[in-house]
């Protein structure tokens, strides 16, 4: 078991390395160095020179690299062009809210996904596969900001149900019935996207599943159908099932970046819009970072909780 | 070797009748058919304008004049969604296109090739798969300034990792073939054993991967033009006009500036998926994207 | 050893439908089972054994396969096919237990011995957990597993195949069934454990005293095993008798051929014989005997006709045009 965890832990070195690389260099490319900035009309070339060596922007590229990955590590992201705050700071305001919608919407996509998958598998090409294969197509075809925007349309426009947007009504009501009703929209939005890929994957797993031999004997066993589903046939095919978890956390990410901003969901996604309006680099790289960041921690997370379910890894 | 070009050729057939036999496939994709037929033709027969403003007749719902009505500087939203799919639909054929042109020769070097070669293409498609793809592709096309040309690119040379994952998968076992082995034994070249004899047998996921490759960029172009960081006004696409409920007095007040928009993006994209489930179904149902 | 019949098969159909139409894999397959008895069903790959086994189950209807109305499975006098599904669950595994071809894939990964025995334990018995595990270690040691504490702890993929198999027999076991099928027990295992585990198989009936059904591809493993031997083709029964009489005079040209192709140790062989062509499309209509295009004896009436069943001398009966001067009586249809 720890040999398999530090087995994962070393691939993510190489992975999160080439990640760090990308960020670094795809904001290298941005047209004008930090330096243009900071040139006044009175500077020389020397000065300009100077000003270049003291930022390290003289050294090599890979030089820069390494040096910016040092700075990382010590927490140090640079301050934001647009607030003039440290960068971690403008992040750190917006990580919860974030965080508290993304999880909604991954644990109600999961419970969804799953529950509608296994119920397709049971019965396959009953009336409820047929629904259950259509909303997953349907989900995964649909834009979620076109969700999103029909929703506010019906539930808050028309008939007036829940809010438009934001977090809070206002700064002085944070009860959590509040919050609840402003997540209601965004979380619907964002799950029915993701819950489309759980469907297919719990349905191709659990038939593929279905058909193994150990079902069979256990059927023969005279074991009750409903054990058979839940405990012997979903226990297996939720092993499939947890690799597209993990694989579905950069999407969600991705979905929330657009979600926050119709909704004006204080999050990091709104932040990363108006950072890219600003060309804000610094945040830009900040928030590409932490997301990096959190992608590697879920694999890692998602890895473990495999070798908890299956023990072929784990010894 | 005749009589394996034979089998290819038997296979397409088949195929041919399994997805003809598909009915929600072939309805999806007559149903494209006609959008690309109206999206091309319809322009000159209507004498369709998207670009020009009417006076006094901004946001104008639906009239004989204006089929869908006027957006808020009154140009015509059904001039605007035709010419917006011409975008939309060249930016997800054209991005997925380059997809292709990287990730199946990625693919095809990482499943022939053993060793540092597969290990580092591998790798790269993790590292290009652990990552939210939209962040990317908002902090590239920031720096090659918004248009729908730098969309084909980003989304481009985003989009082979879907490519390279399945085409890899499929030569690990088309290697293995007795055709294979045979044209290897009488010494073929390693390049034209991966180009003669394995790609026309790697080629099933190629065509499925295509299709939802090119409904994902449809759906990736609308999103960033949604935020205003796709193709930029007065250039229609259906995801800028979506833009307009932004304000609230567009969503509320002017359904039709922006639901018909996102209708005809759905049926599209729902079009294609379909289209690709039916390609899947019948060349190899046992593809996994 | 009772005389009475403990399980009794009538006419039994099993169809699947396909794309190409209608599969009959069991087509009228009739036999009585004894208390005690090993009964060897023997035939090739989809000749239908297995999905008799498990259409006397009642489990064929969750694999596609449908009983045909007229079709009869008697337990001690209970039909089962008109059985609900709640009371068939209960006797499956209780009354009737089964063992599957594939040890190492009949075990669910993800659980431990343990967990998988006292499972079945618990479901047909009134024991408690605890005395339902060491009831489970009893068995685990009676079908000769070593360290049986410690195994009990493990998961399939630490055990051998063997020993799968051997953990799989003492959960058909565990709770006394009346009958065990044993679908091709031994032929994913290697050849000296097959012999262990054909020997543990009969020590085990004769302390449970349970008929089993034996079924087999494999003519050797009947040879030494079943009091009686069905050969099955192509979803019929072909030829019956006691294991003295199927080895010492088989009728049916297949059974001969089947027997032709036992590879054998007392004679020089040059070449195996093995019987020409494969098993038919059972989805087409097959005008006479079904056996007709390999079989290398044919007379005028196969293309005819197909075969009823004749009884040839008291016990014995074939499928086969060759017989219906030698018949005693036409036995069904």
């Amino acid at each position: 078991m720890k040999k398999y965890i530090l087995k994962r832990i070393l691939i993510m070195i190489p992975v999160f390395l080439g990640m760090t690389a990308l960020v670094f260099f795809l904001s290298n490319m941005t047209p004008g160095s930090p330096v243009d900035a900071m040139i006044t009309p009175e500077m020389g070339v020397e000065d300009v020179e100077q000003l270049r060596h003291e930022m390290g922007l003289d050294q090599p590229i890979y030089v820069q690299y390494f040096k910016w990955l040092e700075r990382l590590f010590q927490g140090n992201l640079g301050y934001s062009y647009r607030t003039s705050n440290p960068v971690i700071k403008d992040i750190g305001e917006r990580i919860g809210p974030t965080l508290i919608l993304t999880l909604t919407v991954l644990v109600v996509s999961i419970l969804f996904g799953v529950a509608l998958g296994v119920l397709a598998a049971c019965k396959p090409y009953s009336i409820w596969d047929t629904l259950a294969s259509g909303l997953s197509f349907i989900g995964s075809s649909m834009p979620g900001f076109f969700i999103a925007l029909v929703l506010i349309y019906f539930f808050s426009v028309k008939l007036r149900w829940l809010p438009t947007g934001g977090m809070y009504t206002s700064v002085t009501s944070n009860s959590f019935s509040d919050l609840m009703r402003h997540m209601v929209l965004p979380t619907i939005s964002m799950s029915l996207a993701s819950s489309g890929n759980y469907i297919r994957q719990t349905r191709s797993a659990m038939l593929e599943v279905m058909g193994e031999e150990y079902v069979k004997m256990a059927r023969a066993k005279g074991l009750r159908e409903r054990v058979v589903l839940y405990v012997h046939a979903l226990r297996n095919a939720m092993l499939p099932i947890v690799t597209c978890i993990g694989m579905s956390v950069p999407g969600l990410v991705g979905g929330s970046i657009i979600i926050e901003q119709i909704f004006g969901w204080p999050g990091m996604g709104t932040l990363m819009v108006l950072s890219v309006t600003y060309r804000d680099y610094p945040v830009i790289m900040g928030i590409t970072m932490y997301i990096t960041i959190a992608v590697l921690l879920t694999n890692l997370l998602m890895d473990l909780l495999y070798a908890v379910l299956d023990p072929r890894i784990r010894n | 070797m005749k009589n394996h070009a034979k089998a290819r050729n038997v296979f397409f057939r088949d195929a041919v009748g399994r997805f003809v036999r598909h009915r929600v496939a072939m309805v999806s994709l007559v149903v494209l058919v006609l959008e690309i037929l109206a999206i091309l033709l319809l322009p000159s027969i209507m004498d369709l304008d998207p670009y020009t403003s009417t006076p006094g007749k901004f946001n104008a719902p639906p009239d004989g004049q204006f089929l869908l009505g006027t957006d808020s500087v009154g140009r015509d939203v059904f001039a605007r969604i035709v010419y917006g799919g011409r975008v939309s639909l060249s930016v997800g054929f054209i991005a997925a296109t380059i997809g292709a042109l990287i990730g199946v020769p990625l693919g095809l070097l990482a499943g022939f090739y053993d060793g540092l070669v597969r290990s580092v293409i591998m790798r790269l498609v993790d590292i290009f798969m652990s990552f939210p793809a939209l962040v990317i592709q908002m902090v590239l096309v920031t720096v090659l300034g918004a248009s729908a040309r730098s969309l084909m690119l980003v989304l481009g040379f985003l989009g082979w990792t879907g490519y390279t994952r399945l085409v890899y998968s499929k030569v690990l076992s088309v290697r293995e073939e007795v055709y294979v082995e045979a044209a290897r034994s009488t010494g073929a070249p390693n390049r034209m054993l991966m180009v003669k004899y394995i790609l026309p047998n790697a080629m099933a996921p190629v065509f499925v991967t295509f299709s939802f490759a090119v409904a994902g960029n449809i759906l990736a172009e609308s999103g960033l033009s949604f935020l205003g960081l796709g193709v930029q006004i007065p250039t229609p696409t259906w995801g800028n006009m979506i833009r307009d409920a932004q304000t609230l007095s567009t969503l509320m007040l002017r359904p039709w500036a922006w639901i018909p928009a996102g209708i005809v993006l759905v049926v599209t994209v729902v079009c294609i998926n379909f289209v690709g489930d039916g390609l899947r179904a019948a060349l190899d149902p046992k593809i996994k994207i | 050893m009772t005389e009475e019949t403990l399980l009794k098969v009538d006419h039994l159909k099993t169809f699947f439908r396909t794309k190409t139409g209608i599969l009959p894999a069991v087509n009228g397959v009739s036999f009585a089972l004894k208390r005690g008895e090993i009964l060897g069903v023997v035939g090739e790959s989809g000749c239908g054994k297995s999905v008799m086994s498990m259409s006397i189950l009642k489990l064929i209807e969750k694999y596609g396969g449908k009983v045909q109305p007229g079709s009869s499975v008697v337990l001690e006098g209970k039909q089962l096919l008109d059985l609900p599904e709640k009371k068939m669950c209960d006797l499956r595994g209780k009354e009737i237990a089964m063992i599957s071809q594939d040890p190492m894939t009949s075990l669910n990964p993800v659980f431990t011995v343990e967990r998988q025995m006292v499972e079945t334990i618990c479901r047909h018995t009134d024991m408690n957990k605890i005395q339902a595990r060491e009831h489970a270690l009893s068995w685990l040691k009676k079908v000769g597993i070593p360290e049986t504490e410690k195994r009990m702890k493990e998961y399939p993929h630490q055990l051998s195949g063997g020993m799968c198999q051997r953990v799989i027999i003492a959960m058909a076991l565990s709770c006394e069934p009346k009958v065990l099928i044993a679908d091709e027990p031994t032929t994913a295992l290697d050849v000296t454990i097959q012999a262990q585990i054909l020997d543990l198989l009969r020590k085990l009936r004769d302390e449970v005293n349970a008929a089993i059904i034996l079924v087999t591809h494999d003519m050797g493993v009947v040879a030494g095993m079943a009091d009686n031997i069905m050969v099955m083709y192509a979803g019929k029964c072909v030829e019956r008798g006691t294991k003295h009489q199927v080895f010492k005079q088989s009728l049916h040209p297949y059974t001969q051929g089947l027997l032709a192709s036992v590879p054998r140790m007392d004679r020089q062989e040059d070449k195996l014989y093995a019987i020409p062509g494969n098993v038919p499309d059972l989805t087409q209509k097959h005008e006479g005997c079904i056996f007709r295009d390999r079989c290398n004896q044919c007379v005028g009436k196969c293309a005819q006709a197909a075969p009823p069943q004749f009884l040839v001398e008291s016990g014995q009966s074939v499928r086969c045009w060759l017989y219906e001067d030698k018949a005693v009586e036409v036995c069904d249809e």
